[in-house]
């Protein structure tokens, strides 16, 4: 007996040895035979696949009045801009890695020794700079006849760098330069050959425009009288993270946006999702549809905090430009729409501290204050901190303090008076609420009445303080996205019965204390 | 020792001319900057220095035209801190900034200026383009000069630049001042074509020669003409047409291979086309004689640019008459012998056609080309049954018609 099991055991020992040598031949030849195959790419020897999406998107303004030697035509700039701009590309990224990569299609050969030299002295020493530059304002001084040559003069190069030694940051610089810069053209590149840095000749004045809301102190005026934020969160009950989505209808919003009024709001927050809108570019589908809800808000007169960066979480210098786009075009889309309150930069940046570095997350932030108050100069800024902890960052460059409060209201007194002694701006609590769910996941220990008993202390101590708010939220929603808060349905569950209105659509105890 | 009095000595010097000094304080250390040059010139050795109180280990950060990198110091004595700047920075022109770092803050910052080494030997290099040109006063070859110094820098704005031009027996000069890293100039066509040589010169340095093609200019309006061996109409000769000498407006003599299209008008409405390009400025292109008396009306054009007058050719008949004998019953029909304009039997594959006729309407029309200055028609009993049939004969322009025969 045992005898014949051992003489099996052998036997299947045997053949699954077999197959497994047996596959293990075939993925070797078949891997072979792929990496044989990836060379055969025809694209690649005529470098028609050289980073050909967008991926570098300072901002640039040229001038072509005054060229010499022969008229600029738009293709040839446009060529000459894509060049460009990947040149400075290269030459970061190169930097950064302390690798040569992609140098040789945007530098002439005699042009690309001194970054490889330089490159090479960082490399020894261990030195690594992350570095980007935002903006560009290139003058072409001259184009030759035969189409070969362009002398430019990039008179603001706005610069910003990160220098690590040893893995360790050593020290961020920051300034605008100038360069004066000779391309050829190249197998078809436009190649530097000259780059010489000049002091640079900008002077910025700043102008400060009229707007409808203004910040005198720690108080808001809305034109010229005080004006007390009373809003809420809003997503639409069957889209929740997804306003701008396929669900879109303007029904829905328009009834939803009755009911806010009618309950004593007089504004509403919501969230911008950056890969949703296209990222750099802007689908102009998603922008209509903004304005489309903006046009809503002001039938209804509401006003809306616009948050710009929801689901975004890369902060690294290299992206920095994509985001200013980004913001750029959603900015310049709908600033002069009257139903526009504020900019909420980011949707709680601060939870990203930890992940993504807390100078990287403020140095984001604080460049795209910069870049939005070169569009839009007539709407107050904000970012919405996760914890009063953290609202006091950046608050001299915010127009308003938004901060986010999901602790026991016991500790708020507190944490609000101490928030408040540190800044001199306005102050928001921009989201805060409580669940009504009561299941297994939480042992039935919250229930409507404990909600509703939330809000009414929150509501009494808000008109104590005459405190700006914004509450989360309108609707119990019936599907979380797991990017929300993860996949543990514990949590899911709890974040599914924040709402003042139920999943089935009815008011609950708690809409009674929605506003003060 | 020697080396430090140099720079005490060679700071003396500059401070005369600037005096720039940093100080700032910070909560318990000091930074001064002792470098009081702040502009150099490439290549030259650079060294900042700085007197650090309270830093064990600051950093240089800098900041050039092609790229940024952190320095240690390279020399310490007791607080006085000297940065060498290595070579890749200090060789290459334009505005360097510079940060001094200590452990946590940023202690200083500020600026030097480098300029090109023009006392260093002058590198050129030079484009020139488009390289063919026309004729005229209107186009140019665009000459850009873009010197550098030894250390591959582009030389200060308002360099003087020489630049030279051989034309035929004329060499000029001109001058022209550096802006923007190059200087620049059209170098003008000339009226005659040719070659123009050119050159550049800067600090001594010459480039090397450059050839730029002056080819003619567009053609204008021109005359033609014909030869032929004799003017009948023998569908055999050739008839030559020739263009007068093409030249542009300039009077040279348009470029060899210039196609020219001669166009002809016949008397049928037909029209014919030849060919031919130039050599020398003269086209000529062939055409068949017609094989009937006729007249033709003859252009030529270079399609889009000029034209021709138009000539009258007339062709005369080779014979006025010819004989056509009817045998076997009428059924076989010989035309000829055909004679030309010396009674010389015309050369083989002259057209003639024959039409036959059945009460008053065409039911064939033969064809065939004559051999040996004759052409017989062989009308088979199995294809032609009728007993009347009538006939036309045509050929070299002549027709002949014969009343009903009679068959069996």
């Amino acid at each position: 007996m045992s005898k014949k099991l051992n003489k099996n055991l052998y036997r299947a020992l045997l053949i699954v040895t077999f197959v497994a040598l047996n596959g293990l031949i075939i993925w070797g030849i078949s891997s072979v035979l792929a990496y044989l195959n990836t060379g055969a790419d025809r694209s690649t020897m005529l470098h028609a696949e050289v980073i050909n999406s967008k991926i570098y998107t300072p901002k640039i303004n040229w001038d072509i009045s005054a060229v010499e030697g022969r008229p600029m035509e738009k293709p040839t700039l446009q060529e000459i801009e894509d060049n460009y701009l990947k040149s400075w590309y290269v030459r970061n990224n190169a930097y950064k890695t302390n690798n040569t990569h992609g140098i040789a299609d945007f530098y002439t050969d005699s042009a690309r020794v001194n970054l490889h030299k330089i490159i090479q002295l960082n490399k020894e020493q261990n030195i690594s700079i992350e570095a980007t530059t935002l903006h560009h304002s290139p003058k072409i001084e001259f184009y030759s006849a035969d189409g070969q040559l362009v002398v430019l003069t990039d008179k603001e190069v706005m610069e910003y760098q990160k220098v690590y030694q040893h893995e360790k940051l050593v020290a961020i610089q920051e300034d605008t330069s100038a360069y004066q810069v000779m391309l050829l053209l190249e197998d078809g590149f436009w190649r530097i050959r000259h780059l010489v840095k000049i002091p640079s000749t900008i002077k910025k004045d700043s102008v400060q425009a009229s707007s409808e809301f203004k910040v005198k102190g720690k108080k808001l005026y809305k034109n010229g009288k005080p004006f007390i934020v009373k809003g809420i969160n809003y997503y639409p009950q069957d889209s929740p993270w997804d306003m701008f989505g396929d669900d879109f209808d303007t029904l829905v919003i328009q009834k939803d946006f009755q009911l806010i009024k009618n309950q004593g709001l007089n504004s509403i927050r919501i969230f911008i999702q950056y890969e949703d809108f296209g990222k750099a570019e802007v689908k102009p589908e998603k922008l209509k549809k903004l304005k489309k809800v903006l046009d809503l808000a002001e039938e209804n007169k509401l006003k809306v905090v616009v948050t710009l960066f929801d689901f975004y979480g890369d902060y690294s210098v290299l992206d920095w430009t994509l985001t200013h786009r980004h913001a750029e075009a959603i900015v310049s889309a709908v600033k002069n729409h009257p139903a526009i309150l504020a900019w909420d930069l980011k949707n709680e940046p601060d939870l990203d501290f930890e992940s993504r570095g807390k100078e990287n997350v403020l140095a984001w932030l604080s460049h795209l204050i910069t870049q939005i108050k070169a569009v839009d100069q007539q709407h107050l800024i904000t970012v919405g901190w996760s914890t009063p902890e953290q609202a006091h960052l950046l608050s001299d460059e915010l127009d308003l303090v938004s901060f986010h409060y999901y602790k026991d209201l016991s500790l708020l007194e507190n944490d609000y008076s101490a928030l408040n002694k540190k800044v001199d701006k306005p102050l928001v609590l921009q989201e805060f609420g409580a669940t009504s769910y009561d299941g297994i996941w939480n042992l039935w220990s919250n229930s409507e009445e404990d909600q509703a008993a939330y809000h009414k202390k929150m509501q009494a101590f808000l008109k104590e303080k005459e405190l700006a708010f914004m509450s989360w939220t309108l609707y119990d929603f019936k599907k979380i996205p797991t990017d929300v808060v993860g996949r543990l349905p514990w949590r899911k569950a709890r974040q599914k019965h924040f709402g003042f209105i139920n999943s089935r659509g009815n008011l609950k105890l708690s809409s009674n204390y929605m506003s003060y | 020792m020697k080396k430090f009095q140099l720079l005490i000595l060679l700071l003396g010097l500059a401070g005369s001319i600037c005096s720039f000094a940093y100080i700032q304080e910070l909560d318990n250390f000091q930074a001064e900057e002792l470098t009081e040059k702040s502009t150099f010139q490439a290549g030259e050795n650079i060294q900042l220095s700085f007197k650090i109180t309270g830093v064990e280990q600051p950093k240089l950060y800098l900041h050039h035209s092609y790229g940024s990198t952190l320095l240690n110091e390279s020399k310490k004595d007791n607080d006085r801190f000297i940065f060498q700047l290595p070579e890749i920075f200090s060789k290459k022109t334009g505005e360097l900034t510079w940060l001094l770092l200590g452990e946590e803050e940023h202690l200083l910052s500020g600026t030097i200026t480098i300029i090109p080494a023009t006392t260093t030997k002058t590198q050129l290099e030079t484009y020139l383009g488009p390289r063919s040109i026309v004729a005229g006063y209107e186009d140019f070859s665009m000459l850009v000069v873009s010197p550098t110094d030894s250390y591959d820098n582009p030389l200060p704005d308002s360099t003087e630049v020489f630049i030279f031009k051989q034309y035929k027996n004329r060499i000029s000069e001109f001058k022209v001042a550096m802006n923007n890293m190059m200087a620049w100039r059209n170098m003008m066509s000339e009226p005659k074509a040719g070659i123009m040589q050119i050159s550049s010169q800067v600090n001594g340095t010459s480039s090397k020669e450059f050839t730029s093609n002056i080819y003619p200019s567009n053609a204008t309006n021109f005359l033609i003409s014909w030869d032929r061996n004799h003017e009948y109409a023998d569908g055999n000769q050739l008839t030559e047409f020739s263009t007068s000498v093409i030249k542009d407006e300039f009077e040279n003599i348009i470029a060899d291979g210039t196609m020219v299209e001669f166009l002809i008008h016949t008397e049928e409405n037909h029209l014919l086309k030849t060919y031919a390009s130039t050599i020398n400025g003269i086209a000529k292109a062939k055409m068949l004689h017609p094989d009937s008396p006729q007249t033709w009306n003859v252009k030529a054009y270079i399609p889009g640019v000029a034209e021709s007058n138009t000539i009258e050719l007339t062709y005369q008949p080779i014979l006025e008459d010819f004989p056509v004998k009817f045998s076997a019953g009428n059924r076989k029909i010989t035309v000829g012998p055909l004679v030309s304009f010396m009674e010389q039997l015309i050369p083989d594959g002259a057209q003639v056609k024959l039409l036959i006729y059945n009460e008053g309407e065409l039911i064939e029309t033969k064809q065939k080309t004559s051999s040996n200055g004759k052409v017989a028609f062989l009308l088979g009993k199995e294809f032609y049954p009728e007993k009347r049939y009538s006939f036309q004969v045509k050929a070299l322009g002549v027709t002949k018609e014969f009343r009903e025969r009679k068959y069996e």
